[in-house]
C-alpha cells in the first residue's frame, strides 16, 4: 500500500506540473510578478505609515478572520480513484497506513501556505498590535496545530459521516478555530498552544480507536477526492484544455423561456441551443470571452486597437465554438434520424450567427458608451456582422470539410 | 414490412468481420440475433442501422436501400442500443419532443403514446429531470420509450433485458408483441435465451463472423438432429463446434 500511495504521489505531481506548465506561461508570470509587486509595495508602504505599536481596535478581530479563511485552504488530498472502490477495497485492513502517509503528505502542503500566511501577517501584527516576537512564534505554532485539527476533521469523516455533516464543520473548521485564534491573539498564547497539542494528541487516540471499529466510507473517500480534483481541473482549465473535466450539463430551468419550441425537421436547431445554454463548457467559454472582451474594450482608447480587439474576440468565440457541430457525433441517434447533414449545417450556422451577434452587439455598445459617440460603434457593429458572415459562412465550411 | 440482408460483407476495417450473411425479418415476426460475444452480432446491427458501409452485399427495408434513399430508410427503422445513449443536456421531456421533431411525428398523436409508455415504464414524473443522471434501467427505459413513440415498421433491440427490471422486461415483450401485430418487424439480440426460446419466431445464429444456423426452433432443432433440444442446449452445441473450429 506504501508502494501505491509512493506511486500515485508520483503520478500526480507529474501531472500537476503538466498543468502548471501551461498555467505559468510566461504572460501570466508577468503579470503576477506585477500584481504581487504592487500589493506588495502597497502593503509595506501601508506599513510604514502605521506608528508603532499603535494597537488598532480592528487589528486582531482581522487577524483572527483572515486566520480562520485562510484554515480552510487545502484539504486531505487521498489520490483515490474511483475504480479503487473494486481493486483496493479487499486491502481495507491496509488503509490506515496509505491514508497516514495521505495525511502527512497533505498536512505538509497546508503548513507551507499557512506559514507563508504568518510571515505575510507578522509585520502587520508587530506594527499594529502590542504583539512581541514570542507572542508571534505561538500564534504561529496554534495555527499549525488548528491545521492539523481540521485536516483530522477530515480524515474521521472517511470513518463516520457525523464528521462530514455542515453543523460539525461550521462548529470545528469555523466557530472553534475563530475562538482559539481570538484566544492566542488577546490572551498568552502559550496555553493554546498546550490546549491544542492536547487536542492533537486526543484526536490521534481516537483516529486510532476509529479506524479499528469503523468501516472505511470508500464511497465517501471517493467522491470527497473527485470533489477536490475537480476544482483544481476547473482552475487548470481556464488556462488550458483539460481532458478530464467532464462539465456536467447545469439544468438552469429559469432559461427554459429562451429555448426555441420544439418545431418538426428542426431538431439541430433545438439540441445546439440546448447545449449551448447547459453544457458548462460552451456556456463558460462565452460568458469568459464576453466579460474579458468588454472589460478590455471599455480601457482601451484608441480607436484601431478597438476594433482590432473586438474582431479578435468575434473570432476566438466563433473559433471554439465550432467544436459544438460535432458535439452530438457521439450519439448514435443523431446519425439514424432522418435528417440531412445540410439540415444541420444549417442551424449550426444559425446557432453561431445568432450567438456571435449578440456579442457583437454587446462590444458595439460598450464602445460607443466609451467613446460617447455612437459612430464609432456603429462602425464596429457593421464591421463585426461581416466578419461573422465570413466566419460562420465560408471560413465554417472550409474547416468542417478539412476535419471530415 | 421486410428487412433484407444478403450476402452482407462487412466490419471496421478492410479485415471483414462479417462474411457472407443473408437473412430476412419479415413483417409481424419478431427475429432474434444470437450468438456469442464477439461473434458479429453488434456489427450486424451496426451495418443495418448505416453506422458501417457493407464491403459487398446489400441490405434493404421493403426494397429501399440506406445509399439509394437514406432519409426514407431511416424513417422506417427505430433503434434501441445495447448501452443507453442520452443528450447530457436534454430532460426526458425534451428527448421526446426532439424524437418527435426528428421523425415528424404528428405532436399530438405522440404525445399520447408517450404518456401511456412513461406511464407503464412510471417515468411520468420524471420529465422534467436530466435521465443522463438515472440508474442503468431507467435510462434504458427512456430508450424503449423514444423508440416506441416512433411509427418505425423496423426496431433494432440490442440486448434489451440487462439492467432492467422483471415487469419492465414483461411491459417490454408486451410491447414488442403490440408491434408485431401492428405489421412490424422487429430484429432483437439477447444473450437471455429463455427469453429468446419464448417470444422469437425465429432465429439468426451467427459465430465468428458467418451465419451457422437460421430458422425457426423446429428447424434448428433438425438441424442439430436434436428433436427435444432448448435454443439454450443448440447455442451450447453451436459454441462448442465453434471452438472445436476455432
Amino acid at each position: 500500500m506504501l508502494n501505491l500511495w509512493n506511486e500515485r504521489q508520483s503520478a500526480h505531481q507529474r501531472q500537476m506540473f503538466k498543468y502548471l506548465r501551461y498555467v505559468f506561461n510566461d504572460h501570466f508570470v508577468l503579470a503576477l510578478l506585477f500584481i504581487f509587486g504592487g500589493l506588495g509595495l502597497g502593503y509595506s508602504n501601508y506599513l510604514k505609515s502605521l506608528p508603532l505599536h499603535a494597537d488598532y481596535f480592528y487589528a486582531k478581530p482581522l487577524v483572527a478572520l483572515i486566520l480562520v479563511v485562510t484554515l480552510q485552504v487545502g484539504n486531505l488530498a487521498t489520490l483515490l480513484k474511483s475504480a479503487d472502490i473494486v481493486f483496493i477495497s479487499p486491502k481495507q485492513a491496509e488503509m490506515p497506513s496509505y491514508l497516514n502517509k495521505a495525511f502527512n503528505h497533505s498536512l505538509l502542503f497546508a503548513w507551507g501556505f499557512d506559514i507563508l500566511v504568518m510571515l505575510c501577517l507578522a509585520p502587520f501584527l508587530l506594527y499594529a498590535t502590542t504583539f512581541t516576537s514570542i507572542q508571534l512564534i505561538y500564534l504561529g505554532l496554534v495555527v499549525l496545530s488548528l491545521k492539523y485539527l481540521l485536516l483530522k476533521r477530515q480524515y474521521l469523516a472517511l470513518y463516520q459521516h457525523k464528521f462530514a455533516q455542515l453543523s460539525y464543520k461550521l462548529l470545528l473548521d469555523v466557530f472553534f478555530s475563530l475562538l482559539i485564534c481570538l484566544g492566542a491573539l488577546y490572551f498568552n498564547g502559550l496555553y493554546f498552544v498546550l490546549i491544542t497539542a492536547a487536542l492533537g494528541i486526543y484526536v490521534e487516540r481516537m483516529v486510532k480507536q476509529i479506524q479499528t471499529q469503523e468501516v472505511f466510507l470508500w464511497e465517501v473517500a471517493i467522491a470527497n477526492e473527485q470533489a477536490r480534483m475537480l476544482v483544481l481541473y476547473r482552475f487548470f482549465n481556464l488556462f488550458t484544455d483539460v481532458p478530464f473535466l467532464q462539465a456536467a450539463a447545469k439544468r438552469r430551468k429559469y432559461l427554459d423561456r429562451f429555448l426555441p419550441r420544439p418545431k418538426p425537421k428542426h431538431p439541430y436547431h433545438y439540441l445546439y441551443w440546448r447545449a449551448l445554454v447547459r453544457n458548462g463548457e460552451y456556456s463558460d467559454l462565452i460568458i469568459r470571452l464576453n466579460l474579458l472582451g468588454a472589460i478590455i474594450l471599455y480601457f482601451v482608447h484608441e480607436p484601431w486597437l478597438a476594433f482590432l480587439v473586438s474582431i479578435l474576440f468575434i473570432y476566438m468565440l466563433g473559433f471554439q465554438l465550432m467544436a459544438l457541430y460535432r458535439h452530438f457525433d457521439e450519439i448514435v441517434f443523431t446519425h439514424l434520424y432522418p435528417v440531412t447533414e445540410k439540415q444541420k449545417l444549417q442551424a449550426f450556422q444559425r446557432v453561431l450567427q445568432v450567438t456571435l451577434g449578440i456579442s457583437a452587439l454587446l462590444f458595439a455598445v460598450i464602445n460607443s458608451l466609451q467613446t460617447n459617440t455612437w459612430l464609432l460603434g456603429g462602425e464596429i457593429a457593421v464591421v463585426l456582422f461581416l466578419e461573422i458572415i465570413g466566419l460562420t459562412g465560408p471560413y465554417l465550411k472550409s474547416r468542417l470539410g478539412k476535419r471530415a | 414490412m421486410t428487412l433484407k440482408v444478403e450476402n452482407l460483407v462487412g466490419g471496421y476495417s478492410q479485415v471483414p468481420v462479417l462474411k457472407d450473411i443473408s437473412f430476412e425479418v419479415k413483417q409481424g415476426q419478431l427475429v432474434g440475433l444470437i450468438g456469442l460475444n464477439g461473434a458479429g452480432k453488434s456489427t450486424t446491427i451496426k451495418h443495418i442501422i448505416g453506422l458501417l458501409q457493407p464491403q459487398k452485399g446489400k441490405i434493404t427495408i421493403d426494397g429501399v436501400s440506406l445509399k439509394t434513399s437514406p432519409q426514407v430508410y431511416k424513417q422506417k427503422m427505430a433503434y434501441i442500443p445495447e448501452t443507453p445513449i442520452l443528450y447530457e443536456e436534454l430532460t426526458l421531456k425534451e428527448h421526446l419532443e426532439l424524437t418527435m421533431m426528428a421523425y415528424c411525428l404528428e405532436t399530438k398523436q405522440a404525445w399520447e403514446k408517450a404518456n401511456k409508455l412513461l406511464k407503464t415504464f412510471r417515468l411520468e414524473n420524471k420529465l422534467d429531470w436530466f435521465p443522463a443522471n438515472f440508474s442503468k434501467g431507467m435510462k434504458q427505459k427512456v430508450m424503449i420509450v423514444c423508440a416506441f413513440i416512433t411509427e418505425a415498421s423496423l426496431y433494432i433491440i440490442d440486448e434489451p433485458f440487462l439492467g432492467l427490471d422483471p415487469l419492465a422486461t414483461k411491459d417490454l415483450l408486451d410491447l414488442i408483441a403490440q408491434k408485431k401485430t401492428e405489421g412490424a418487424a422487429v430484429l432483437m439480440s439477447t444473450h437471455v435465451l429463455s427469453t429468446a426460446q419464448e417470444y422469437c419466431d425465429s432465429f439468426v445464429m451467427i459465430d465468428q463472423g458467418q451465419l451457422t444456423a437460421k430458422g425457426n426452433l423446429a428447424d434448428l432443432r433438425q438441424q442439430f438432429s436434436a428433436p427435444k433440444a432448448s435454443l439454450s442446449e443448440i447455442y451450447l452445441e453451436l459454441a462448442r463446434v465453434g471452438e472445436r473450429n476455432a
